[in-house]
């Protein structure tokens, strides 16, 4: 017990009246370590509860009994021999027994723990694929392996707002308030005491740092890309940049009339989905069974975008008509496509004139018998269920590589009468060649072929250059682009002469291409429209196709073509809704519901927990959130009901502007059109920009992985306050900017300058944060060939933070690591040496006793 | 006054910053995490075998010539030579290493253990079912070579590895439908064929991959596989011409090279175990010669020296024996035992000492950055501080506390699948700091000495509840009244109480100081690279939480408790296995940025 201790609890009996005991209960209770103790074990259990997840937890008393079990083994086995053996060997020389004691009980304990190994481990261990063996509460720990406490929906927060959370203030409120009363009441102001006295100074220093630093923190990257290849094939220094992204403060980004305006979005979930559905009707893919849509617990959603008209200066703001709400959340989904009915007398007031979308559902049928059953009756039974958007020539067709299966509206009688045409036996690919004539007849020809064949109509000659399964190039004619079809190369040699390719597409015969001999400024072939004096089809039949049409004016009848592998053709006729019709032996299909018209929908397609990538869980970056757009009245305020609205679900954008497939565009009924993207907020750079000026990535030797990644980046002042500068930044050795020590400057300048920007908010650090990596390595191919100079990245990522105070805590760290050493090492010495000035005083004579402990002499009597 | 309690105020303001910080959470920066390993390095194109085809004929073989093949196999590999080939350098995961490493590392990867094992049947049986009899080891090189030059051999035999129970159970109930016994016999052995794996790999996979437990095991058996087909691309033996070059594969060597490649190939089909050596021979000629200013040389003969040593698991060996012999010595006082335990204790620490500097040499860094190499150099210093204490006290039990952390830590090093026993590259991000090396090591000395402070501990435990089961009253303080009930002896033991007491609180306070300077200067060097000096990372706050540990522990010496030692003592062991959540745990179980820790 110190003695400044004793004087402030005698303090406390003269000064505190006996009606105020309460007070002295407090103070005492706050001056006491075992208070400090107990508040030390409440934040280890907060940590506990943030960082381990529950079901983890639950696997204490499990291991607990594992571990007993082996205990008991080893103490039955060997401990308690040892014991009694140690009772029957008294008599014996001590050495000799302990040898023999610790030698038996040593040989007894390896017996023990095989014995454990062999017989009771492999009772007890755990089989999760067949649940044999002890595990307490295995389904709950199995559910819960990756669930800490702070992920649930009630909670949904990261480490740090879950240790920025008031149970764990409180906390460290109260140890606080224990530690200033302790020291004040306990701790003497001397000399040996001056390691205690460091501490206390930097841990204050620490504090007020911390509470300056945490005021003004931003943390979060940039991109910044390298400019146009320059004459030698390498990049030139790209454009300045002045916009960073903060990394964990997501916004909504809407774009109108070509300005980009954001609205932060607070109290948005992370671990859990909510509301999966939004949005969505009746479902095409749903209606198929080919999406569900996900367990969302029925958590719902409604997160208020602010109106923040501060954020949009100086553009002038996105209309006061405009509402934004956030009504869903997936916390890590893919983009699914989807279509979703529509009634079409809901749209045409809005969009008269607009183009239907009809939705057509067919059903396979099987009357095959499963193994060891019967057959069914009929048609049999339903084996899939698919879908065809008969306006839309990406969609309308359905193929798996083994049959195929196109639903059209009114097709051209041409193609009809091409698909419907008979082709000998074996034939797997065939042309249908018409050439007008001039008594207004055609010469028609259905030739089958193969790559190379050659064959005449009508004075053309036409070969076959090709057969493609796919299109070489992807299909870019627009309402077609990235459709897929066999397509046929023809070489065409009209009587005229001028012969050019004709790209035939089985599929879609009505965007068939010819490309000329004559070349553009790029060495590309020119290409136009088919020539119509000759008109060429393309009938693949290298497997089953079935050809659905409803044909123009015939009131919702269908007709059908069932082209088999190999040339034989059927058609039926006169097919209504929910007929069917065979296309191969007890397989039919039959045709289901008709939607009038859909509208394509996106939504989420949740990744199962497995396939996560832990790095991006809970932090939005594959999120998708449903944003309800809504018009309102202007006049009435935000939260009157709304005159129109959508919702639409928006992937995450890392980076705004540099991922456009991930911004959506939503068309209002007044013809406005917004863009919109969910990503992060953005903030510019204090007076200066940075622009990429080089890149070097360093190998390991012989191209091994990455040693390091160094970006030249140039610091452009844009207000004149200071000279711009370029620096190379590496790993570990991050850029400063807008101050940065420098050569040209003196030392006590250079120092006056840091320790005054380490103060300063706009003080910014830039550390490499990533790199293309993609574009280095297929560089680094080019550089092999001899075709660039060396490999090159596109662009590269610098992580932004600044850091304002942290001097101040870096002071104050220092302190207490030195403190820490005075108080165990020094502190004795220096209290062992007046023991003995003391000592030797006392033996003198000479020894004087210090005021205060003369004071306290009868108290300590 | 306790001298501890700036550790209370240390810990608040530590922790208080996480109550004014904002809600925001870090990210890893490029080049946060170790590379990613390539055990079949990847080619620019389709690559011949430089031995020449392999001969799948031997597939079809007849039963009865498997136990002729077993034979010849084994007196193949008793009379080959390699020893020219072990030492040859070769590229291969970013590293230069040497062929005896690559093969030893492949074949544990396959195999699951240190070398293949073919199974001997009794005289006159089949082997086509494993018998658990007499088995034969082969060379890890032998069996790497012969996996590439006569891989029909192993299509059929057991050679697989599969860890996960469940896994392995359902190749054998593919494979042995109803026949228990066989399926029995199989699961015992831990491996399967080849065939097996590409017969029912595929539908297993497909039927189990979601399930708990499979994900891993299937990615290990798809490893294994691919070293088992593709080997054969590993084999970069061709020095470059400039260190920045890629190395080229034998197969794309010189004429000489290529030749002397392919008479190897073609005398170990032969089994001419002459021809094969004199071709080895040759190939250990000709590679250093080509580029040789970028061949290496001196290091390639401590990497095999390093190999041949193993000196960390003989390390753990002497270790043991040392802590017997140092036990013993405690309860005996005679001095050749003393003196034979000292002499184990150094023995241990040299073979430790070794293995740890050929390590950063071989490596070309400081050999701490990944989680087999932190064991290796914290046990040594713990081991050294330790036998430096035993001889500052003339105390032996410090040694056999110096012993104790050896052997547990190498032996768990070296006995489990403790990630990081290949020599591999480091992640960028610790390349390029010297102060992340302070960090790291100053961590990792505190986590030395708490595990010497945790043995410490045990044998207070072990010397206290040993008096008590006799009778004796062993707290430390008790030292009069333990005078009185045995002539002698209690004195001895209150004094080995007391010192052991105050060992521990040193070693404590001293690991206190590093632990909390450690975190500073990660707190440190994380401002500087990672832009916030503390993010409650996971492995930071169990760090925090393990200092917070021992900082109740320093607490409780002035907290009015009749027996300070023992309470020590205890805490000490709660601490020690706090330390080891923080140290394996966090890593293994938490996501977070300490990736490579």
């Amino acid at each position: 017990m110190s003695a400044k201790w004793v004087r402030s609890k005698k303090w406390d009996d003269d000064h505190i009246p006996g009606a105020l005991w309460p007070v002295k209960a407090v103070l005492r209770a706050f001056s006491s370590i075992t208070l400090a103790v107990i508040l030390l074990l409440g934040v280890v259990l907060y940590a506990i509860l943030a960082s381990v997840p529950v079901g983890l937890l639950a696997l204490a008393p499990t291991y607990l009994i594992y571990g007993m079990s082996l205990v008991g083994v080893v103490g039955v086995m060997a401990a308690l021999p040892v014991w009694l053996g140690s009772r029957a060997l008294r008599g014996w020389p001590r050495g000799t027994r302990f040898v023999g004691l610790f030698l038996a009980g040593l040989g007894l304990a390896g017996v023990a723990v095989w014995i454990w190994t062999v017989a009771v481990w492999p009772a007890l261990r755990f089989d999760a694929a067949t649940g044999s063996g002890l595990r307490l509460f295995a389904g709950f720990i199995e559910a819960n392996k990756a669930l800490t406490i702070r992920r649930l929906p009630i909670l949904e927060m990261n480490e740090l707002e879950f240790y920025a959370w008031w149970p764990l203030r409180v906390i460290l409120l109260l140890f606080i308030m224990n530690l200033i009363v302790a020291t004040v009441r306990r701790i003497e102001f001397a000399l040996p005491y001056i390691g205690v006295l460091s501490v206390h100074t930097g841990i204050v220093l620490i504090a007020v740092g911390s509470i300056y630093y945490s005021r003004d923190k931003v943390e979060g990257d940039i991109l910044l890309m390298a400019g146009a290849p320059g004459p030698d094939g390498l990049p030139t220094p790209g454009p300045p940049e002045r916009r960073f992204f903060d990394h964990f403060r997501p916004a909504l980004h809407i774009q109108i009339d070509g300005l980009w305006f954001q609205r932060p979005l607070a109290g948005l979930p992370r671990y859990n989905d909510y509301n999966l559905s939004a949005g969505g009707g009746q479902s095409a893919r749903e209606t198929i069974n080919a999406w569900s849509a996900g367990d969302d617990g029925g958590r719902t959603l409604d997160i208020a975008v602010p109106d923040s008209r501060a954020l949009d200066a100086p553009a002038g703001g996105i209309g006061r008509d405009l509402r934004f709400r956030v009504v869903g959340y997936a916390a890590y989904a893919e983009p699914e496509d989807d279509w979703v009915r529509v009634d079409p007398a809901t749209l045409t007031s809005v969009r008269p004139g607009m183009r239907l979308n009809p939705v057509r559902f067919y059903e396979l049928y099987s009357a095959l018998a499963g193994e060891g059953q019967q057959p069914p009756d009929g048609i049999g039974k339903p084996v899939a269920r698919l879908f065809s958007l008969p306006s839309d020539p990406r969609a309308r067709t359905a193929d798996n590589g083994v049959f195929g299966v196109e639903y059209t509206i009114g097709m051209p009688a041409a193609r009809w009468a091409d698909l419907g045409t008979e082709l000998p036996e074996g034939t797997m690919h065939a042309l249908v060649v018409e050439v007008p004539l001039a008594d207004g007849t055609a010469a028609r020809r259905v030739e089958p072929v193969t790559p190379g064949s050659e064959f005449e109509v009508g004075g053309y000659r036409l070969r076959v250059e090709d057969l493609a399964p796919t299109p070489p190039f992807p299909i870019i004619t627009e309402g077609y682009r990235d459709a897929q079809s066999s397509v046929a190369i023809v070489h065409v040699m009209p009587p005229a002469g001028g012969t050019y390719s004709r790209w035939v597409y089985h599929r879609f015969p009505e965007i068939s291409q010819d490309l000329l001999e004559e070349t553009n400024e790029r060495g590309m072939p020119l290409r136009r429209d088919a020539d119509p004096s000759i008109r060429i089809g393309f009938i693949d039949a290298s497997q089953l196709q079935v050809f659905i049409d409803e044909p123009a004016g015939s009131g919702g009848d269908a007709r059908a073509i069932i082209r088999q592998r190999g040339g034989a053709v059927r058609v039926v006729e006169g097919l209504k809704p929910g007929s069917a019709f065979e296309i191969v032996s007890k397989v039919s299909i039959g045709l289901s519901d008709r939607w009038e018209h859909a509208e394509a929908f996106e939504r989420p397609s949740v990744v199962p927990e497995s396939q996560r990538e832990k790095d991006f869980v809970g932090t939005h970056g594959r999120a998708m959130a449903a944003v309800e757009v809504s018009l309102v009245d202007s006049a009435s305020g935000q939260d009157a009901a709304p005159m129109w609205s959508r919702v639409i679900w928006l992937p995450f954008s890392k980076f705004l502007g540099a991922e456009p497939d991930r911004e959506r565009r939503i068309d209002l009924p007044d013809g406005r059109r917004l863009t919109l993207a969910f990503g992060r907020q953005w903030s510019l750079l204090p007076g200066f920009a940075l622009a990429l000026t080089d890149f070097e990535m360093v190998a390991y030797d012989h191209r091994g992985s990455p040693r390091d990644y160094q970006s030249r980046v140039r610091v452009e002042c844009m207000d004149g306050s200071f000279e711009s500068f370029e620096h190379i930044t590496k790993l570990n050795n991050p850029l400063r900017a807008p101050f940065m020590w420098s050569e040209s400057r003196g030392w006590l300048a250079n120092a006056a300058g840091r320790v005054a920007s380490g103060l300063n908010p706009r003080q910014f650090k830039f550390s490499q944060a990533g790199w293309d990596a993609e574009g280095w390595r297929q560089t680094q191919e080019l550089a092999d060939q001899g075709i660039v100079p060396r490999p090159f990245a596109s662009f590269t990522i610098l992580g932004v933070g600044n850091n304002p105070g942290i001097h101040i805590i870096a002071f104050g760290g220092f302190l207490m690591s030195v403190g820490i050493p005075w108080a165990f090492y020094v502190k004795p010495l220096i209290v062992q040496a007046r023991k003995r000035r003391i000592q030797r005083q006392l033996a003198e004579g000479t020894y004087r006793k210090p005021g205060h402990a003369r004071e306290l002499a009868g108290v300590e009597a | 006054m306790s001298s501890t309690k700036p550790g209370i105020l240390v810990a608040a303001f530590l922790i208080i910053s996480a109550a004014v910080f904002p809600a925001i959470a870090q990210t890893a920066p490029e080049g946060n995490a170790h590379p990613e390993s390539q055990m079949v390095s990847e080619s620019d194109g389709p690559l011949a075998s430089p031995f020449g085809e392999a001969d799948w004929g031997s597939l079809s073989a007849p039963e009865s010539e498997r136990a002729a093949r077993l034979a010849r196999k084994i007196e193949f590999s008793a009379t080959v030579d390699l020893e020219p080939l072990r030492g040859l350098a070769v590229l291969h995961d970013g590293r230069v290493k040497i062929l005896d490493t690559l093969a030893r590392e492949t074949i544990a990867q396959i195999v699951g253990r240190k070398n293949y094992q073919d199974l001997v049947p009794p005289a006159g049986a089949s082997d086509t079912d494993p018998v658990i009899g007499d088995k034969h080891g082969y060379d890890p090189l032998f069996t790497w070579l012969d996996l590439m030059i006569d891989p029909a051999y192993y299509a059929d035999r057991p050679l697989i590895a599969i860890g996960f129970l469940p896994l392995r159970r359902n190749f054998l109930e593919a494979a042995f439908p109803g026949d228990q016994a066989r399926q029995d016999r199989w699961l015992r052995v831990g491996r399967v064929t080849p065939i097996m794996v590409q017969q029912f790999g595929g539908s297993i996979a497909a039927e189990r991959d979601m399930q708990p437990g499979y994900d891993g095991a299937l990615r290990e058996l798809q490893g294994a596989l691919n070293l088992w087909e593709m080997s054969l691309a590993n084999l970069n033996m061709i020095a470059p011409a400039a260190s920045d070059d890629p190395w080229t594969h034998l197969s794309r060597g010189p004429e000489s090279v290529s030749r002397a490649a392919a008479d190897l190939g073609a005398a170990w089909r032969a089994g001419d175990a002459a021809g094969v050596s004199r071709a080895a021979a040759l190939l250990a000629a000709e590679l250093p010669a080509i580029n040789a200013s970028v061949y290496p040389e001196s290091r390639r003969s401590l990497e095999l020296a390093y190999n041949r040593a193993n000196a960390f698991e003989w390390g753990f060996w002497v270790y043991f024996l040392a802590l017997v012999t140092l036990l013993i010595a405690f309860g005996t006082r005679r001095k050749w035992v003393i003196g034979l335990g000292v002499g184990f204790l150094f023995l241990a620490l040299g073979l430790h000492a070794f293995g740890f500097t050929a390590r950063c040499i071989i490596a070309e860094r400081f050999a701490i950055q990944n989680q087999f190499e932190s064991m290796t150099g914290l046990s040594l210093f713990a081991a050294i501080v330790g036998a430096a204490i035993m001889l500052g006290r003339r105390q032996w039990l410090f040694g056999a506390a110096a012993a104790g952390v050896g052997f547990l830590v190498l032996v768990t090093a070296t006995q489990t699948a403790i990630p990081g026993q290949s020599i591999e590259r480091e992640a960028a991000i610790l390349n390029t700091s010297v102060l992340l090396k302070y960090h790291v090591t100053t961590v990792l000395v505190s986590y030395g000495l708490i595990s010497l402070g945790f043995i410490t501990s045990l044998f207070y435990l072990g010397t206290h509840y040993s008096a008590r089961l006799r009778g004796v009253p062993a707290d430390a303080g008790g030292v009069a009244q333990a005078a009185l009930n045995e002539d002698g002896w209690p004195q001895g033991l209150a004094r080995t109480l007391a010192d052991l007491d105050t060992a521990q609180m040193t070693v404590l306070q001293l690991a206190f100081w590093t632990l909390g300077v450690g975190i500073l200067l990660g707190a440190w060097w994380a401002d500087h690279s990672w832009g916030r000096w503390w993010a409650f990372d996971p492995k930071e706050t169990w760090a925090l939480v393990t200092w917070i540990i021992y900082l109740i522990v320093v607490h409780l010496r002035v907290a009015g408790l009749r027996d300070k030692g023992l309470v020590t003592a205890w805490m000490s062991v709660i601490g020690f296995f706090v330390m080891l959540w923080t140290y394996f745990g966090v890593n293994l179980l938490l996501p977070g940025l300490h990736a490579y820790a």
